[in-house]
């Protein structure tokens, strides 16, 4: 593996990011508006005495942050399918794991960067976030391997199957936070469906979320439970993504998707 | 040790009776220096083979030899690709390109590189312009200037001049001329371009179907499909009939149409004539062109 490879990608992507103009908006408004909402909503429901509005805002601060490391670094993906520009560079020396590492630290290195922001706002609007740091940073880490393992595994399906499942890159966050039991306990939903939400990877992150803005206490099982599903995911998603690589060189998608 | 050793290469897509054969048993080599050109009407399966080259395909069977190693990025930093309607980020410029490539392939000074193909393809002015807004040819010559950078033992050329205006077609062709000889560059060609193929490669591969049908210098494949060729010659008077007769010609007034065989003939031809107390006036030798060949070649089949 070549560390100037993944420099090169990364240095390539940032330019091109820097040039897109709809790709700055990407990666700063939408979040940014997100965190203002539901901050003034925490504002507001404060008036109520309800701590709603603080919880909706710290899982949704986690949720931006997870959505943005994957969604970017499948969407960085797509911007070289969308200009057939794959080709020239994978045959230019660039393995398929410097590739995707180097899209995959793009990524991180933006939601980190954006979500260090959303944090100050949301601190601002009173998310008490600052006094438990450490977790939170702990939790940032956690949602930041299960946004690597789905980017990973939407790349070798988009790979694999073609341009037009692209929309994965969008849509599969928006699934997985909504059997990931966001703004409410696991517990209240059927006992049937409770089984999806203990596999999904984002439901023990929105759990520490909660207990973040209510002030409870985090047992250190969920944070070690919330790990050991991150690492599922991330361990389980690079042999899938070299056989969806192989496969694609086998079918003949990679050479008609590479451009 | 060639620099393109392709053994027994089949490519099946599909299953079943939808199943399509893209390629069998295909086998042949390019040789060192060589400009080797790839010929076969659409669908032969020259995409196919060049996907294969740059392992964005597996074959079903065979082996792959892409200078001494199977194809994968350790060699792909040895050679180059450049293929006409070649793609990069349209938001970015030619500069942003070479130098993201540069940086890939390591190229020591990369900045005196860069200027140099820069100057050589005649460039300069588009360093700055997004690559969205620039015409065929232009992107094409951004494509060469990255093919180059890396100086590459081996470059493959998939229709390069598809599309181009016939002077940058013509810079194309010279272009290629002089990294072949002045830098011994091994170049595989595809091309639709018959007089192009003719013009440039020392040796060609007849794709039809999948199969390797034909393979060789350009003179010879030809010879093997016609065997022959014209010569008329205009005379200072009309030819005797004894004259006629005995080279099996056809006359037109002072012109005589005479097929020879082997290129030994024509030297007997001229003396004979000269011998009969003709002077010749002029010569014209209608030898099949490489376009003759396809047309006979796609006929036979």
């Amino acid at each position: 593996m070549k560390l100037n490879n993944i420099l090169a990608i990364i240095a390539n992507d940032y330019r091109i990011v820097r040039k897109v103009k709809w790709r700055i908006l990407e990666v700063t408004y939408f979040p940014l508006s997100t965190v203002l909402i539901w901050g003034l909503f925490s504002l507001y429901s404060r008036a109520y005495a309800v701590e709603a509005g603080l919880i909706v805002l710290i899982v949704n601060l986690f949720w931006s942050f997870s959505q943005l490391a994957q969604q970017e670094a499948n969407i960085l993906i797509m911007e070289d399918l969308w200009t057939s520009s794959l080709r020239n560079t994978l045959t230019s020396g660039v393995s398929q794991t410097e590739y995707i590492l180097a899209k995959l630290f793009m990524s991180s290195l933006t939601a980190v960067v954006v979500a260090s922001v959303l944090m100050v706002i949301a601190n601002a609007f009173g998310a008490p976030l600052s006094a438990r740091l450490g977790t939170v940073v702990l939790l940032a880490g956690i949602s930041l391997l299960c946004s690597i393992g789905l980017a990973v595994i939407i790349a070798g399906t988009v790979v694999m199957l073609g341009r037009e499942y692209g929309f994965l890159s969008w849509s599969t966050m928006q699934l997985l936070v909504f059997l990931s039991a966001p703004f409410y306990s696991p517990a209240i939903l059927p006992a049937a469906a409770r089984w999806i939400t203990e596999i999904m990877p984002f439901t023990y992150v929105f759990q520490a979320a909660r207990a973040i803005a209510t002030g409870a206490p985090i047992p250190n099982g969920m944070l070690v439970h919330a790990f050991v599903i991150a690492m599922i995911y991330v361990v389980a998603a690079w042999p899938y993504y070299f056989w969806a690589f192989r496969r694609a060189k086998k079918t003949g998608m990679l050479a008609r998707i590479a451009g | 040790m060639h620099p393109i050793v392709v053994k027994h290469v089949s490519k099946t897509f599909g299953k079943g009776a939808r199943a399509v054969r893209a390629l069998h048993d295909v086998s042949f080599e390019i040789r060192d220096g060589e400009i080797f050109g790839l010929l076969g009407p659409n669908g032969a399966g020259k995409t196919t083979l060049i996907n294969i080259l740059l392992d964005l395909l597996t074959p079903d069977t065979g082996t792959i030899e892409i200078l001494g190693q199977r194809p994968g990025p350790a060699v792909f930093s040895e050679m180059n690709l450049v293929a006409g309607g070649s793609q990069f980020h349209w938001a970015l410029t030619p500069a942003d390109i070479f130098t993201f490539f540069a940086k890939l392939y390591e190229i020591p000074r990369p900045k005196e590189r860069i200027a140099e193909l820069v100057r050589l393809l005649r460039i300069e002015h588009l360093m700055d312009r997004k690559f969205s807004w620039l015409s065929t040819g232009e992107k094409l010559r951004v494509a060469f200037v990255k093919a180059m950078l890396n100086k590459p033992r081996l470059l493959l050329m998939d229709e390069p001049t598809l599309g181009l205006d016939p002077d940058v077609a013509r810079m194309v062709r010279k272009e290629v001329q002089r990294i072949n000889r002045e830098e011994g560059t091994t170049i595989l060609l595809t091309s639709h371009y018959m007089h192009e193929v003719e013009q440039l490669c020392d040796r060609i591969g007849f794709l039809y179907k999948g199969e390797m049908v034909d393979i060789g210098e350009v003179k010879d494949v030809k010879l093997k499909h016609f065997g022959s060729y014209d010569v008329i010659l205009t005379l200072d008077k009309e030819p005797s009939a004894a004259f006629v007769q005995e080279h099996h010609a056809r006359a037109k007034g002072t012109k005589v149409r005479v097929v020879l065989t082997t290129e030994d003939a024509m030297s007997t031809l001229l003396a004979q004539t000269h011998q009969a107390g003709y002077r010749i006036r002029d010569i014209a030798i209608k030898k099949p062109t490489l376009e003759d060949y396809f047309v006979k070649v796609l006929g036979e089949r």
